[in-house]
This record gives structure tokens, sequence and C-alpha cells, in this order.
């Protein structure tokens, strides 16, 4: 059944908008296969402008909005009646010779509007447009301004020439604003393969390894250098000496030859461009408004590119951000048509011929992402905050299923640092509950999580131990003034954790998974305020303590390895639930929410202590449970002196 | 929060001179939002109630643009003492606040007396030092024979010249009661490094223009923007708007107008018939049918944007009519797409994520 069969309201509504608007003018309406409607936007400006457009309604209408294709020539009313009968893409595909280009931001690829696509995520009404708005907003656009625009800035998407072969990461330091023009270096990642598109065109990402050229003033400064974990995460490139000082030299050209390395200028522009498809207008940007002035810069910068008739020049253009100081737009000029090399030419004749080269070349825009730690930490902003969590020093204790899911949240939440102890190696049959996969089988389980916590997020600083911390002392794994978060969950060796921790003073969280993961514990022990895990224990002995005790399910399987250690069963769905809650603990710790509480008891049954309707499926149950008095780890007494006079003792 | 006066009224730039032809039904009223530094001065020309024809609620918009604001209108000016033109004024002085008063001097006699009562109160409670005569001059920003700057525009007070004032003040009521459209103040603002214009004419008639204004006026005259007289009456073409004679047109085409506003109800909703079709004829013969905007046709007003430079932009608006018209259906308000929207759209938490 069609959209306007089963939303006549809509359908209704619809076409009387398109027909009463002051803003557009509509001249046929026709519904067919599909709904479409043609006619002008009316722009009064100096004079009443006149702007032709197609609106067409897709099948999950009232759902998305309509397509609306901006056209060159008005449609007449045999071409608009004939294209009813057509698909939505069937549209697309015929409109495309008609279509007319802005070259300004939210216009697609194949013409249409693309403002009206999503809805606006900060109102609290329905995310559906009419007509009659979506055209108010159209008419803005037209005027020439961009109506309720986001505060990001993706130009690469409103570019009508794009390019899909190849993209950059670009890190912090091309933000470095002291350096105003030069020239850039990106390498091709070790980490990111070229990834081959479904049109199977290849894709490379190349990540910003080197910056450098001038400052305002003309000074050409040093460069720019990306360092941290180039030997993991990118292609080993030239030595630096290499890129910069020997213009010529031959290990350069090579990897540039190899598609290894780029090679590119770039300049920084006064204000953000509108989308172009010429390099005139580049050239206006470049020279700040004055097109010739532009020209002579690009020149000047290109002239050994241009000069060597380079068939690929890479350039990018660096403008003020609406949000941080700087945006980029990354380009790439290809070389159209075929000429001799430059042989014997004067200054002057030089300049014009470089100029009429530089015009050979189209231009493509080249998609950009920023790599860097406040663009990475921005999703996480009001619930875990970076510029907190960053000054956070934390040993993960245990590398397991449940260890393995904490250190990769945690990481994601962009903690400092991070300490990875385990004892254990990677076996293919960990997988099945493990953060890592069969890939990392032989592997000791700290290595495994280094990899893969790198790739998530490489601004924390990960460290790791392959050891047995039954054999080390505590110092070795959980330095001072780091936390302590351990996933071991075997009484033994927490004790002794716990008892080495309480007696250096260091906090430690603890979790553990019970009942087949149906329930979980998790406790805090800040030394001497919060019941340490020699207390917990000794309270679980006592009747009407504050300790829950939580019974095995003895319905569950034993399952055990050959030397009997036992192997507790619960699904990676469990275990997912219990780290994501203990992460959030830890993470709100870390941030100074909740620190009255140190003890959390979650279940997805009623327990002895715990009453749980059937109405919930899992709650969580939280305490505070202060030292046990007796407890011979954190309340043991000190040896004291006691002076006794010699009457006194005399007397004893 | 912010209400919906405040989102469409206010820019959100600095520098952009604003006007609002609002619709108010059988009347006139315009808000000019006029850039002073970084600032913005608000001036109301006229005011009208028509509950009859849905027209906008100008006591209840006005209290919404100031609301968390300790500002009144800065300047009320009323082109002539007609009800249409004055309505509510006692109200807007006594609710919002006027700092200033412009006015044409003209005593009213009839049914309009009763509203020329609150335009005195009005006048008595300013005081002389904040009430000014509106008198025609060549010279720009020249108010009652001094120069009062109004925010970062210029403007030309072009009618009623002074000696008209005098001339029909002398007269007998009724005579003075059948020349107030003679004795209309007409005012000019101009904004922008490449210059544009609007130009408010009250109900200025065939007479005003004709013996008074036109020539006097001629190189004052041109403007972007034309609020058409009266209503769309054709009273602005023909004497006594008697159409058998052919219309006088010097006035128009020396405007040379690329807009022209016509604040009236739909023709059939008008105790007067306005807008006449012979008058929006000749307003389409100057400007093209695009480029005639009556508002009560669709029950809009028509908002113009004059930025620093000069350039123009002149849009439709339904918001503020639905929001604040009088009897305007409570269902039609809200957000975007709210009254369809909610039946079709299956929303079930706010700002939901994946």
């Amino acid at each position: 059944m069609d959209w306007f069969s089963r939303h006549t309201n809509w359908l209704y509504r619809e076409t009387q908008e398109l027909k009463k608007s002051s803003i557009y003018k509509e001249k046929y309406q026709f519904i067919d296969r599909t709904l479409i409607s043609t006619g002008n936007i009316l722009v009064h400006k100096e004079q009443t402008e006149y702007y032709p457009i197609l609106i067409v309604y897709p099948e999950a209408t009232p759902y998305v909005p309509p397509t609306i294709y901006l056209l060159k020539n008005p449609l007449n009313e045999d071409t608009a009646k004939k294209y009813s009968t057509f698909s939505l893409e069937e549209i697309r595909k015929h409109i495309q010779d008609n279509i007319r280009f802005f070259n300004r931001r939210h216009q697609n690829e194949d013409g249409s509007i693309c403002f009206i696509e999503t809805g606006d995520l900060h109102s609290d009404s329905a995310e559906v447009y009419s007509i009659k708005d979506i055209i108010k907003r159209l008419r803005i656009w037209l005027s020439g301004k961009i109506p309720k625009d986001s505060r990001e800035v993706e130009l690469f998407y409103h570019f009508k020439n794009r390019t899909y072969e190849i993209q950059y990461l670009l890190p912090d330091l091309f933000f470095d604003t002291e350096i105003v023009k030069g020239k850039y270096f990106a390498g091709l990642t070790n980490l990111i393969q070229a990834n081959v598109l479904p049109d199977g065109i290849e894709r490379k990402t190349y990540m910003g390894v080197v910056i450098f050229g001038e400052n305002k003033g003309g000074v050409t400064l040093s460069p720019k250098i990306y360092i941290k974990k180039q030997l993991i995460l990118f292609t080993p490139m030239p030595d630096i000496r290499d890129l910069i000082i020997k213009e010529e030299s031959e290990k350069k050209s090579k990897y540039i030859k190899e598609g290894k390395l780029i090679e590119g200028y770039w300049w920084d522009i006064p204000k953000e461009p509108e989308p172009f498809s010429e390099l005139d207008v580049l050239a206006r940007y470049i020279g700040k408004g004055d097109e010739n002035k532009g020209f002579r810069e690009l020149i000047e910068d290109l002239k050994k590119p241009l000069s060597k008739l380079e068939n690929i020049i890479h350039i990018g253009i660096r403008f003020p951000g609406r949000w941080r100081e700087k945006d980029w737009q990354m380009f790439r000029l290809k070389r159209e048509g075929n000429r001799p090399p430059i042989v014997g030419l004067d200054k002057n004749k030089l300049i014009e011929e470089l100029k009429s080269r530089l015009l050979d070349y189209s231009i493509e825009a080249v998609y950009q992402e920023y790599f860097t730690e406040d663009y990475f930490h921005m999703r996480n902003k009001g619930r875990a905050e970076r510029n907190i969590l960053k000054n956070v020093k934390v040993s993960i204790i245990g590398c397991g299923a449940l260890g393995s899911e904490v250190a990769d949240a945690l990481n994601k939440a962009g903690v400092g640092k991070i300490l990875l102890i385990d004892k254990d190696i990677m076996k293919a049959h960990n997988a099945i509950r493990h953060c890592l996969g069969i890939d990392k089988v032989a592997l000791p389980k700290v290595f495994g999580m280094v990899n893969h916590m790198i790739l998530h997020n490489p601004f924390v600083d990960i460290d790791l131990q392959h050891l047995n911390i039954l054999q080390n002392k505590l110092g070795n794994y959980l330095s001072e003034g780091a936390i302590g978060i351990s996933t071991i969950a075997d009484d033994n060796i927490e004790t002794f954790l716990n008892e080495q921790a309480v007696n250096k003073g260091r906090t430690v969280f603890y979790c553990r998974a019970l009942r087949g993961g149906k329930a979980a514990r998790i406790f805090r022990v800040i030394p001497y305020e919060d019941a340490c895990k020699t207390c917990l224990s000794l309270y679980s002995k006592e009747k009407g303590s504050p300790f829950i005790n939580i019974e095995e399910d003895e319905s569950l399987p034993v399952i055990t390895n050959e030397c009997n250690n036992p192997v507790r069963p619960a699904s990676a769905a469990d275990l997912k639930i219990i780290a994501g809650i203990f992460s959030r603990v830890i993470i709100d710790f870390l941030q100074g929410v909740n620190t009255d509480i140190n003890h959390w008891i979650w279940s997805t049954e009623s327990l002895e202590q715990l009453e749980l309707s059937p109405a919930n499926n899992g709650l969580i149950h939280t305490q505070r449970i202060p030292p046990h008095p007796d407890c011979p780890i954190c309340q043991k007494l000190e040896d004291k002196e006691v002076y006794i006079s010699k009457e006194v003792y005399a007397q004893l | 929060m912010e209400n919906k006066a405040k989102e469409i009224i206010i820019p959100k730039e600095p520098h952009i001179f604003r006007t609002i032809f609002l619709y108010v039904g059988q009347g006139d009223a315009t808000l000019l939002v006029i850039p002073d530094g970084e600032d913005y001065k608000y001036v109301l020309i006229d005011s009208n109630h028509d509950e009859s024809s849905g027209g906008i609620d100008i006591v209840k918009l006005l209290k919404d643009l100031f609301s968390d604001e300790d500002r009144k209108l800065d300047v009320y000016i009323n082109t002539h003492p007609h009800k249409d033109h004055l309505s509510k004024v006692k109200e807007i002085y006594e609710e919002i606040g006027i700092e200033q008063l412009w006015h044409s001097g003209h005593k009213p006699g009839g049914e309009h007396k009763d509203v020329y009562k609150d335009l005195e109160f009005v006048m008595k409670k300013l005081g002389d030092e904040n009430v000014f005569c509106l008198k025609g001059s060549r010279e720009d920003n020249k108010l009652d024979d001094e120069i009062i700057k109004l925010g970062n525009i210029d403007y030309n007070v072009l009618a009623p010249a002074e000696y008209v004032v005098d001339e029909i003040e002398d007269e007998e009521p009724e005579d003075r009661y059948r020349r107030i459209h003679e004795q209309c103040g007409v005012i000019r603002f101009k904004y922008g490094r490449d210059e544009k214009q609007i130009l408010i004419t009250g109900d200025a008639d065939y007479d005003a223009w004709k013996e008074h204004i036109t020539e006097y006026h001629k190189d004052r005259l041109p403007s972007t923007v034309l609020s058409a007289a009266h209503h769309g009456s054709n009273s602005f073409f023909w004497k006594n708007s008697n159409t058998e004679e052919d219309p006088y047109k010097e006035h128009l085409n020396t405007i040379n107008p690329t807009y022209i506003i016509v604040s009236a109800p739909k023709r059939e909703e008008s105790k007067h018939g306005h807008p006449d079709k012979e008058a929006m004829d000749l307003y389409k013969e100057q400007v093209g049918d695009d480029n005639v905007f009556h508002l009560g046709k669709k029950r809009e007003c028509i908002i113009v944007d004059i930025r620093d430079d000069g350039n123009i932009d002149l849009y439709p608006d339904d918001e503020l009519v639905k929001e604040y018209g009088v009897n305007s259906d409570d269902d039609n308000k809200g957000g975007k797409g709210s009254a369809f929207s909610a039946a079709v759209i299956s929303k079930i938490d706010n700002k939901p994520m994946g």
C-alpha cells in the first residue's frame, strides 16, 4: 500500500500547503506512483528571485521528509507528469542534467538539499517537518543564509566534486596556530589498511604526521611532528630530515610513488569557505578576497609540482572553526590534459605559464577527520569528563572476561593512565566471553588488550605487566596514587591483595559476578574508611550484619579445568552488564559522584535480604559498610610504648 | 524561555534594521526594530485591534517581546488619530510603556474622538518634552524643528506639511474630520551603505499626495518598500475614491517601489471593501503580482530585513498571527509539525541514543 493511502491526512495537508504557500509558487502537482510538485521558490532581495525546484515524496513519507532538487530550468507539465510515474530513484537519475548546483553548504552530490533530512535532535516536539516548514528553511537557504545550522563543519559533503580514494586523519599538531602556511606530510597508516568500498574503490587513510611552514611574519618555524604511537599506528616514515631538508630525497620519492606518503601544501584563510568547484574560487579564498593575489600565492607555493607536471597535487586549507579554533578542508588537484615540460621561460612568462597549467587541474574535496584528544572525547561529555579522568591512574588487576570489558570501558571513558595486569595467555575458547577474539590466541591477554584498547582510544597511556600478583610486590603493579581494580574473584588472591593494599594505603575496587552472572557484588576499599575484604568476611559470619549473603545457584553446571580450577558459567551478556555497572561505579567515584557508597549488589532475583518484585528485572542495592571493629587487617592495633615509673613497677 | 515574539522579532545579529508589517486586520501596525550600536530600539507605528478578522493582539505581542526586560517602546508613532491606527494606545502605554510619542497634530472629531482621548492621555502622561509633532521637512532626521536621531538609521518626515496642519486646525470639526487623511504622517526610513528605504504612508490620500507631497518631496520619495496608503484604498489614486477619472499615478511612479505591502484583511472581511480592486491592479501593474503583499490574503505578517551593507531580504511570517492572532485557534499553535505529527509519529522517549 502506498504512503498516500496509509496517511491520507498527511497527504491532504501537504498537497494543500504546496498549493497555498506564499513562498513557493507551485506550477504542477501530480500523484501517480510518486507524489511530485514543481514550481518556484520566491526570494525577495534587491529584486524578486525565482528558483525552480522539484519536490519528490518518498515511500517512507511522513517519517522522512520529501527530497527537494534545485533545478536549472523549470519543468514543463509533461515532464512533471512523467516524473510522477517514476520511482524516487528513477527521478533522481532523470533529473541529474537539470540540477543547479549552488556550491553552498547543505546541497548533496545529487543536487538535493540535506538540511531537511534529519530532525532537530534538540527539539522536544516530534521530528517530522511539514512541507511548509521545509519551504521556509529552503527560502532562508536560498536567500544566502544557513537555517538553524549546526556547530559542526563537515564541508566535504557539500562539495560537488569529491574523491573517495583517500582520506586524512588530522592530529592535534595540525591545529597549531603559530604557522599559517606551508607543507604537510601524511603517512598511510598500518592499522587502517586500504578499505575497499562496495563500488570497488579502494580508500586509503593517511595520518597527518608532520606539518611545517611559516608564521604570519614569514618566518619559517621548526616542524611539528607526530611521534606518539608512531611505530604502532603508522607505516614507518622516512627520516624527518629526508622529509624536510632534502627536497629531492630518493627515499621520500619512493614512498610517495608507492602511495605510502603524501606531500601536501596548505594555507590558513581568514573565513570559513563555501563549497566550490573551481580553482579561481580557491585563489580568492587564499588571496583573502583578491583572486589575483591568491593565484600568485598558489603559483609561488606550488611551483615545484606544477613545473614537474605532477598528476596529483595535495592541498589543504585551514580556517576559523565554529566551536574549535580551526577547521580543515583537504583537497586533491588532478591534472587534466597533456603539456610538455616547461623550458627556458623568463620570470613573467613562467608565472603566466604556471597559472595556465594550474588551471589544467580539477579540484576534488578530500574527507578528513580530526584525530585530536578533544574531538575524540567530545562524545563522552557530561558523563565521563576527560579533563578530570585524564589525571587518573588505574591498575586493572585481572584481564579476564570481566576485567577486559572494564579496561575497555575505562579506556573509552578517557582515564589517563591504565596499567593492565594479568598472568594468563589468551586461549581460543576465551573468545566466547572475552573482549579479545581468536586472532589474539597464544598472546598474553595483557598484550592483546593493549592492541585492542589503542584502537579505541589512542590518547590513553596504556601499559602492561604480564605477571602473577602472588609472586610480586604491590608496588610493581599498584603504585602510589593509582586506584586498583580487581576482577580476579578468587578469595585467596584478593585477600592477599587486600592485605597489601590496606597496608600501603591504596584504594582498590573489587567486582565479582555471582550466580552465573545473575548477580554481582562490587565493593570499594579505601583503607580505614571502608570495610576491607577481611571486614566483609567477618560481617558475613555475623547475624544481623549489614552484609548481604548471595548464595550459590546450585542448579548451574560445575565446570573445571584439568587442575580442578573452576570455570564459572556466565554468558557475555551477563558479564557485559556487570562490567558496565562496575565501570560506571568507578567513573562516578573518579569524578566525585556517590562517594559515600562503598558496596553495591546487582541482582536479577530476590535474595534473602533483598526483595525484588516480579516487576523488577535487575536492581542495584547500594550500601555504606564501615570497617569491622575486629578486623585484623584494617583495625589491627599497633604496638605502643608504655612508660611505668620505677616505684609503680616495684609495687607490681 | 524564548517566546514567539522574541524568536521572530529580535534579530539574531546586530546591525539589522527589521521592519515587521503586522497583520492587524482592518488597520495598520508596523513594528520597527532599529539598530542602535550593538543593541536595538523598538518603534511602533500605529496600532489596531480587530477581533472580526483575527488580527494580532498587539498588547499581548509586545508584552511577550519585552518580557524579562526592563524596557519600553522607544517611540510610538501615530500617523493620524483614527481608531484603526490608534487602538490600544492607552494599554500599550500602561502595560508596556512608551518613551516618546510622535503624532500628526490632528485633532479629530466624530467617532474617533474617544480613541483620541486615549492619545491625549498618553501625551499628557509623557509631557511636552517627550511628545513631538510630525512636520514635513527636506532635512534628514528632522522632527518638530529639531534634529532627533533614531538609532543608526535615518528618516525623512514628508508629511503633514506645517501649513496643512495650521490650515486644518482652523477649520470646523466637520471639515477637520473630512481632511484628516490630508494631514496624515508620511515617513521614509533609510538604512544601509547601499541604501534601502521603507515608506510609511498611513492613510495619506489623493489630496495629500497631489497637493503637498509628491512634487515637494520628489527627491525623498523613492523607496524600496512602500506600505500602501489607506489599506489599499482607491483614495491613494482618485480624489474622493471616484474611479471614473484617470488615476493619479505620479506619486507611485516617483516612489518607484520594488515591493508593496497592503495592510488590510480579506476584502470580504473589510467593512470598507479594502483593499480596493482597482488600487490593487495599479499596484500589481507597478511591481508585478509577486511583489504585492496583501497581509490579509493569508493572514501573514511581512518582515523586511535591511543589513548595514544595504542587503535586503523580505519574507512572510505566519507564526506571529498563529501565536498572537485574536481568536486564533489554539490548536493551531505549537512547534513545527506538531498538529499532525503527533498522529503519525510514535515518539516514546526524548533524545534517545543508539
